[in-house]
C-alpha cells in the first residue's frame, strides 16, 4: 500500500471559514430579531457557542483523523474522531470517480474527490491537488475490468 | 485519440426547467402585463433580477460543459465556479442512450444519457445534450460501426404486442396525472368532466349488476386504451441491430429513442407473458443491462412479442448465455402434486361459495352487489389456479451452463436465463407439508439493481440442494 495522505491543514481552515459563516447567519438575524423579544439572545447563545466547538475544536481534529491510502488494489480511508471509521473500496469494485472544487478550494490548491460504486460512494474531501491527481490516477488506471 | 464534445444551445432550456413555472413564466407574464396594461406588481424587478440571475448561471454552465472520448475512457466536466470532472472507463459504461424528441428534431439536437452501475436507480448518470452530429459520432467512437439489421418489426405485430401487454392499471398511472395537468394548464377540471361523462354514458346501460359496475367496466376500458396507444406509440419503430460486442435498441415515433448496450453488460435474460400472451401462445424476450438507462428496473426490450419458435433466432441468437443445459428439476407428476398446487385456490372458491351463499341469504337485498363482488373474486380466484397450474406443469430449474429457471411471477409467467456469476441468493423454504414429503421451494434472485427473482415449488428437496452443492462446487 502507498503511503498515507492526509488532508492538508487549509482544508481544516476553509471549512472553519465555511462554518464560521454558516453559524453567523442566522446568529446574526436572531441578534438583530432580539430587539423585540430578549429572549432570543438563548438560541442565539446556544447557536454561538455550538459554532465555536464546531469550528475550533472539531474540525480541526475531524480533518487531521484523516488519512488516505490508494494502490491498484483498493482505497483505505480512515476518519474520524469520537467513532473511528475505515472504508474500504476495491477497485475491481469502483465504477468511477469525480474530482470536485469550489472556487476557494481552487484558490488554495485544493480538489476533492468523489469515487463511485455500484449503489454506493466515497468521497474524499479537499485534499491537496497534487494528491488529488496522484489518488486519481491510481484509481483510473486500476479500474479497467 | 480524444475527441472533445460541446453541449448544444438547447441545453440551457434543460438547465433552466427546474426554474421555468417558478420564475422564468411569471417574468413573461410580468412582461406581457406591463406591455397590455403599463404596470407591473412589486415583485416584478426582483423576479427580473432573479430570472437573469439564473440565465447568466446557466449560461456560463452551458458554456463550462465538457464532453470528451478517447480509446480508454470518457471525461465529463462541468460547472462554472464548483467545478466537477469525472472520468468514466469505456469497460465501466452500461449503456449509452440517445434520445429526440420533437423539439430537438428541430434544433438538431439529440439528449445523450451515459449510465453506469454507480447511477441512481431511474436515473442515467449524465443527461446532456449534444448535435445530431456529434451524437452520431459519439457512438461510433464508443461502439464502432460494425452492426448488421437484426429486426424490424411490423406495425401489426408492434400493435399485438402494445395490446396484448397494456393494462387498465397502466392506464390510469399514465392517464390520470396527465389529464390533471392538462387541468391545471388549462384552468379546468378535466377530471370531473370526463366522471360526468361516464356516469352518463354508463347509466344509459341497464345491466343486472349495479350501475357502478357499468361506470367502472367503462374507466377500465378507456385505461387500456390510454395505455395500448401509449405502449404502442413508444414501440413504434421498434428495430433491433446486433453487433459482434453489443446491441442497439431504436424505437419511438414523437420522442425516438436508441439505446446501445454491450453485450457484456448483460445480467440476465427473461422471457416473459403476460396473461394475454399466454393465452395467445406469444412471448417478449427482455434483458436486464446493469445501471440501463432511466428505467426502473434496467430492463431493455430486444423481442416485443413473437412466436415461441422466433426466440431462438435473430436477434436472440448470439445473446450471451441464451441456452439451456444441464439436469432438470420439476415438480412431481400425478393428481396428488396437482392438488397439492391448487389447494388454495379450490378452498377459496369454496370458501367463496359458502360465504356468497350466506351472505345472499342474510341481507337479500343486496344480492346484485353480493354477486358483483363475488364474480370478481371469483376471476381472481381462477387466476390464482391458473397461476398455481403453470407452476404445476412448467415450473422448473435447470442447473447447467446458464441457471434456468421458469415459473409463474406476478400477474404474468416468465423464464429467467442466469449466468452462474449473476446468481445472488437462492432461498429454499420447506413448511411442515413440506418437511413430511421431502419437497421445498426454490427462489432464485439475480445479483443486479434489478433483483429478478422467481420462485419455483414443491421440488424435491434433495435434489436441489445436490445440485446447488454440485454446481457452485460447494462441500
Amino acid at each position: 500500500m502507498e503511503q498515507e495522505i492526509r488532508v492538508p491543514a487549509r482544508t481544516a481552515r476553509l471549512w472553519q471559514v465555511r462554518a464560521g459563516l454558516i453559524t453567523a447567519v442566522p446568529v446574526a438575524v436572531l441578534l438583530r430579531l432580539s430587539a423585540f423579544t430578549l429572549w432570543l439572545l438563548l438560541p442565539a447563545g446556544i447557536l454561538l457557542a455550538a459554532g465555536a466547538v464546531l469550528i475550533f475544536f472539531f474540525l480541526p481534529r475531524h480533518f487531521a483523523s484523516y488519512a488516505v491510502s490508494a494502490d491498484s488494489r483498493a482505497v483505505i480511508v480512515r476518519r474520524g474522531f469520537f467513532i473511528r471509521a475505515e472504508y474500504i473500496l476495491p477497485l475491481p469494485r469502483m465504477i468511477y470517480a469525480t474530482s470536485f472544487s469550489s472556487p476557494a478550494a481552487r484558490r488554495l490548491g485544493l480538489c476533492g474527490l468523489t469515487l463511485r460504486a455500484a449503489r454506493g460512494m466515497l468521497i474524499l474531501p479537499e485534499l491537496a491537488r497534487e494528491d488529488a491527481e496522484r489518488i486519481l490516477a491510481v484509481v483510473s488506471g486500476g479500474g479497467e475490468p | 485519440m480524444k475527441r472533445e464534445f460541446r453541449a448544444h444551445p438547447l441545453m440551457l432550456v434543460r438547465l433552466l426547467k427546474p426554474f421555468l413555472f417558478v420564475l422564468v413564466l411569471p417574468v413573461l407574464e410580468g412582461a406581457v402585463q406591463y406591455l397590455t396594461r403599463r404596470s407591473f406588481s412589486h415583485f416584478f424587478i426582483l423576479e427580473l433580477l432573479a430570472v437573469s440571475l439564473i440565465l447568466l448561471l446557466s449560461f456560463l454552465r452551458w458554456r463550462s460543459f465538457r464532453f470528451s472520448v478517447d480509446e480508454r475512457e470518457l471525461t465529463v466536466c462541468q460547472g462554472a465556479f464548483f467545478r466537477e470532472k469525472t472520468v468514466i472507463p469505456l469497460g465501466r459504461l452500461s449503456a449509452v442512450t440517445l434520445c429526440r424528441n420533437p423539439f430537438d428534431t428541430l434544433f438538431s439536437a439529440v439528449t445523450v444519457a451515459v449510465s453506469t452501475e454507480a447511477g441512481m436507480p431511474g436515473r442515467a448518470d449524465y443527461e446532456f445534450k449534444l448535435s445530431r452530429r456529434d451524437g452520431e459520432e459519439l457512438l461510433r467512437r464508443l461502439y464502432g460501426d460494425e452492426l448488421r439489421a437484426a429486426v424490424r418489426f411490423s406495425t401489426g405485430r408492434l400493435a399485438a404486442s402494445a395490446a396484448l401487454t397494456s393494462s387498465a392499471v397502466t392506464g390510469l398511472v399514465i392517464g390520470v396525472p396527465l389529464l390533471d395537468r392538462l387541468g391545471k394548464v388549462f384552468g379546468r377540471a378535466y377530471s370531473r368532466m370526463l366522471f360526468n361523462e361516464i356516469n352518463s354514458v354508463s347509466g344509459k346501460f341497464n345491466t343486472y349488476f349495479p350501475p357502478i359496475f357499468n361506470a367502472v367496466i367503462l374507466v377500465l376500458l378507456i385505461a387500456y386504451a390510454v395505455s395500448f396507444v401509449y405502449s404502442f406509440i413508444r414501440a413504434l419503430n421498434f428495430r433491433l441491430f446486433a453487433g459482434k460486442e453489443r446491441l442497439e435498441v431504436h424505437s419511438g415515433l414523437f420522442v425516438r429513442r436508441r439505446a446501445v448496450f454491450q453485450r457484456d453488460a448483460v445480467r440476465d435474460i427473461s422471457v416473459e407473458q403476460t396473461l394475454p400472451m399466454y393465452l395467445a401462445h406469444r412471448y417478449m424476450l427482455c434483458v436486464t443491462v446493469a445501471g440501463f438507462d432511466t428505467s426502473r428496473d434496467g430492463r431493455a426490450v430486444v423481442i416485443p412479442c413473437c412466436a415461441a419458435d422466433e426466440l431462438n433466432g435473430d436477434p436472440a441468437d448470439g445473446l450471451p448465455f441464451f441456452s439451456q443445459s444441464g439436469r432438470e428439476l420439476r415438480p412431481a407428476r400425478g393428481r396428488a402434486s396437482l392438488l397439492r398446487f391448487l389447494r388454495v385456490p379450490l378452498a377459496a372458491a369454496c370458501g367463496l361459495a359458502v360465504l356468497t351463499l350466506i351472505a345472499m341469504l342474510t341481507v337479500p337485498y343486496f344480492e346484485r352487489f353480493i354477486l358483483l363482488v363475488s364474480a370478481i373474486l371469483l376471476l381472481f380466484d381462477c387466476y390464482a389456479a391458473l397461476y398455481f397450474r403453470y407452476g404445476y406443469r412448467f415450473g422448473r430449474l435447470r442447473f447447467g451452463e446458464t441457471l434456468y429457471v421458469r415459473a409463474a411471477r406476478g400477474f404474468g409467467f416468465c423464464e429467467l436465463y442466469i449466468p452462474r456469476e449473476n446468481v445472488g441468493i437462492i432461498r429454499l423454504t420447506r413448511g411442515h407439508a413440506d418437511r413430511r414429503r421431502g419437497t421445498c421451494n426454490v427462489r432464485v434472485t439475480v445479483r443486479s439493481e434489478r433483483g429478478n427473482r422467481l420462485r419455483v415449488w414443491h421440488l424435491d428437496y434433495r435434489a436441489v440442494r445436490e445440485n446447488i452443492f454440485s454446481y457452485f462446487e460447494l462441500d
